[in-house]
């Protein structure tokens, strides 16, 4: 009778459109977009050296000190800037059709001129900073000792590095990669639909289908679980297509620990499919409450985890963390995030007991109010 | 009028539902609007131009302290909690954009003249990491020179010299400000968000009355009554722009109430001006798909593509300048993208001269022309579906 059950059941999905659309399609249009969209997000910040110009006047050409720490910084793999030796007018226009962050100019101090105030701007700041202050602070040593000339000459020279990067087991910090980690676990919770109609077609007060299938002699029970199983195998193969569309087409990083991924998935619709089916049957007879419901906690879970501005996910953890807990979304995306981020797997466990203590609630909360219900006349 | 009425009907009953979505998305853009907001406003300012660095110190002398107050002034820092996991969370969610931890016995390497490196993590590659380790370099390079002349500087000594040096700053002239004055900034976020919230109260809400009418015993009574077709759908178009016009009212008194500014001003009255073209825009294109399709299920996933899709690609959640150029040629095929680069323009006024007003408003008038089609559309297709 499960076969029996489950085979009709399976028949029955694949035939709603509307439910394939929304755990299918519609995440796939959306990580496409996504994918659009962020394309530059994370380039955007990647440093690359920036035009900069030097007014080439008499002091500029007899201030061969000046001349040789700009060639230093304006050539070779990890320059930064890109420089051209022009005149004032030259210099001026350049600036004003914004093809150079500012120009120098060199005098009794070099001088920089700009016209906005972005990082290169500030960083080309620094620069001119550290060249004024190196040569203050040479003056300024010379006039207590004036015989040391001939050893500080040989210290300016040598410029020393004072940071290294720490060795780390993580993955690059790819802050895009939240974006699609999210949108999955939207997509898992929109197991919410199969859930919801579940329940619909299983109380004979409310659809058809579930009068026809009340009258046959199954336990209810049996009958309920085998067409859940059927939903959960429907959506889980919907989600597997989202996964390897984004593993393989948008190749989108993923780490690789594959088999915690599947349980990852699993657990995320089989936390949306009990959520579905328990509000479904608190809810009863209004489908478009239902529907609000589905789509107004889906988009704040959503939004909370990230998904439409990824800076969202940490606030939300480091402000109020409870929130972070029970937000079944944030949940399924911070272990992805993990399983991408962390060599370390007991933040994923914690995730992943999260979800499956919810699930439990929501089928214990649906299973009370199901059960033991007789429909005498209807 | 009977129709007007009847719809004004379905909504009321409806009013649970259609309350939900609208506190939701209304919580939603408040939230969105302000950490947006706040997240901007760190890269504008020539003067505080900062990185945000968390800043870890096993050891407290006067050399660090006095390195921590020198970098304090290219440096925002974050206070972060010292937790593997924490601060990696931080890194990755840009919370911070770098981290360094002065070890114990560092002072003293310093003060020795030995080599020594400080431990960051960082955004590889990245600007942040260039401008910060630029700072950090020249302080250690500056009291390198000095230690290097006089190897009996005390610490304190030793910080003073540095400071001295590193207080004498380039002269810079900034020829053209093109900071604007930013009193506002909140607007932007909230008004462009409202491209979100909108579409897809106003698909939901319309989409209930239009399903409604769809039902074949109604359909056919209404056909048989002496109401014209226009007559008919004049009456539910009616309806639903009272029900428009609420909805936006109640989002832009939000705003109001939000920003606590209730004075006249320009640039408010042209994000009110735009967003009422753009709610009107949206009714039409809801009205449009209400008329297409046929249930409910395809109805909320054409609002939710439809309201999603062009906020992603025309700059409502992600800026427009980090967007690609071939994204946003994508996007000036929806109204979205008109409508935003209208409120970024508005946000970017600095003076009210009737030529940038002109500018809004022409791409204002996209918005409406593409109402417009949609209305036209609808009333075309209606026709035709009715016919066959």
């Amino acid at each position: 009778m499960f076969m029996h059950i489950f085979k009709y059941r399976l028949k029955k999905l694949l035939r709603t459109k509307e439910v394939i659309f929304w755990t299918l399609a519609f995440p796939i249009l959306l990580s496409i977009l996504f994918n659009l969209a962020f394309a530059n997000l994370d380039s955007s910040e990647v440093f690359e050296p920036f035009s900069a110009a030097v007014v080439s006047d008499e002091n500029y050409a007899n201030n061969t000190n000046f001349k040789t720490v700009l060639q230093e910084v304006s050539t070779g793999q990890d320059r930064l800037i890109n420089l051209k030796e022009v005149s004032k007018t030259e210099a001026e226009a350049l600036l004003q059709a914004g093809e150079i962050a500012g120009y120098m100019k060199s005098g009794d101090q070099i001088k920089l001129y700009v016209s906005s105030s972005g990082l290169n701007q500030n960083i080309l700041r620094l620069f001119l900073d550290n060249y004024n202050q190196t040569f203050f602070t040479v003056e300024n040593i010379l006039k207590e000792n004036p015989q040391k000339a001939q050893s500080l000459m040989a210290e300016i020279s040598e410029i020393k590095q004072y940071t290294k990067e720490a060795t780390s087991e993580n993955a690059p910090p790819n802050q895009i990669l939240n974006y699609f980690y999210s949108l999955i676990a939207m997509s898992c919770l929109y197991g919410f639909f199969f859930g919801s109609d579940e329940v619909t077609d299983i109380q004979a007060n409310i659809s058809a289908r579930a009068a026809r299938i009340n009258v046959a002699p199954v336990h209810k029970m049996k009958a309920f679980l085998s067409s859940m199983a059927a939903s959960l195998l429907i959506h889980l193969m919907c989600m597997s297509t989202l996964l390897l569309f984004m593993a393989y087409v948008l190749k989108i990083d993923f780490g690789n620990r594959v088999g915690y991924i599947i349980l990852t998935t699993f657990m995320g619709s089989l936390t949306g499919l009990t959520f579905g089916a328990f509000v479904s049957a608190l809810v009863k007879k209004s489908e478009n409450l239902k529907v609000a419901i589905a789509i107004s906690v889906t988009m704040t879970g959503s939004f909370l985890a990230g998904m439409m501005y990824a800076q969202m996910k940490y606030i939300v953890i480091s402000k109020a963390p409870i929130l972070a807990y029970i937000n079944p979304v944030n949940l399924i995306t911070d272990a992805f995030y993990t399983l991408y981020y962390y060599a370390d797997l007991n933040r994923f466990f914690f995730n992943i007991f999260m979800l499956f203590v919810m699930s439990l609630v929501f089928s214990i909360g649906t299973y009370l109010i199901l059960r033991r219900r007789r429909y005498a006349s209807i | 009028m009977q129709v007007f009425k009847v719809s004004l009907k379905i909504l009321k009953k409806n009013l649970p539902s259609l309350l939900i979505y609208l506190i939701v998305f209304l919580v939603l853009s408040v939230i969105f609007s302000s950490v947006a907001q706040k997240q901007e406003s760190e890269y504008t300012d020539f003067e505080t131009v900062k990185t945000s660095v968390a800043f870890f110190q096993d050891e407290s002398t006067p050399l660090v302290e006095a390195f921590k107050d020198e970098l304090g002034k290219s440096a925002i820092f974050v206070a972060t909690k010292d937790d593997y996991d924490a601060i990696m969370d931080a890194l990755y969610f840009r919370s911070v954009s770098y981290v360094i931890r002065i070890p114990e016995g560092f002072t003293e390497k310093i003060m020795k003249g030995e080599n020594v490196q400080l431990e960051k993590r960082t955004v590889a590659g990245s600007i942040s990491n260039t401008y910060t380790d630029l700072a950090i370099n020249n302080y250690f390079n500056t009291a390198r020179l000095y230690i290097s002349q006089e190897p009996n500087l005390s610490q304190e000594e030793l910080a003073s010299k540095v400071s001295l040096s590193l207080g004498h700053k380039t002269d810079i002239t900034i020829e053209k400000s093109t900071i604007s004055n930013d009193a506002f900034g909140y607007g932007k976020f909230f008004f462009n968000y409202l491209a979100y919230s909108l579409v897809s109260i106003l698909i939901t809400g319309t989409s209930i009355v239009m399903i409604v009418w769809k039902n074949q015993d109604l359909y056919r009574r209404t056909e048989v009554s002496p109401l014209k077709r226009d007559t008919i759908n004049m009456g539910k178009l009616l309806a639903l722009a009272l029900f428009t016009v609420m909805t936006w009212f109640i989002l832009v008194v939000t705003y109001f109430f939000l920003s606590g500014n209730f004075s006249f001003n320009i640039q408010l009255a042209l994000y009110v001006a735009n967003s009422f073209v753009f709610a009107f825009m949206a009714l039409w294109l809801s009205f449009l798909i209400g008329t297409l399709l046929k249930s409910r299920n395809a109805i909320s996933a054409a609002s939710n593509v439809l309201s999603l899709g062009p906020s992603f690609i025309s700059g409502v959640f992600v800026p427009q300048e980090l967007l690609g150029q071939n994204v946003l040629s994508i996007a000036k095929f929806t109204p979205t993208y008109w409508y935003v680069t209208a409120n970024n323009m508005i946000d970017a006024m600095k003076e009210t001269n009737s030529e940038t007003i002109m500018q809004i408003f022409s791409n204002t008038a996209v918005v409406f022309g593409f109402g417009v089609a949609f209305l036209i559309i609808s009333y075309v297709l209606g026709r035709r579906r009715q016919f066959t």
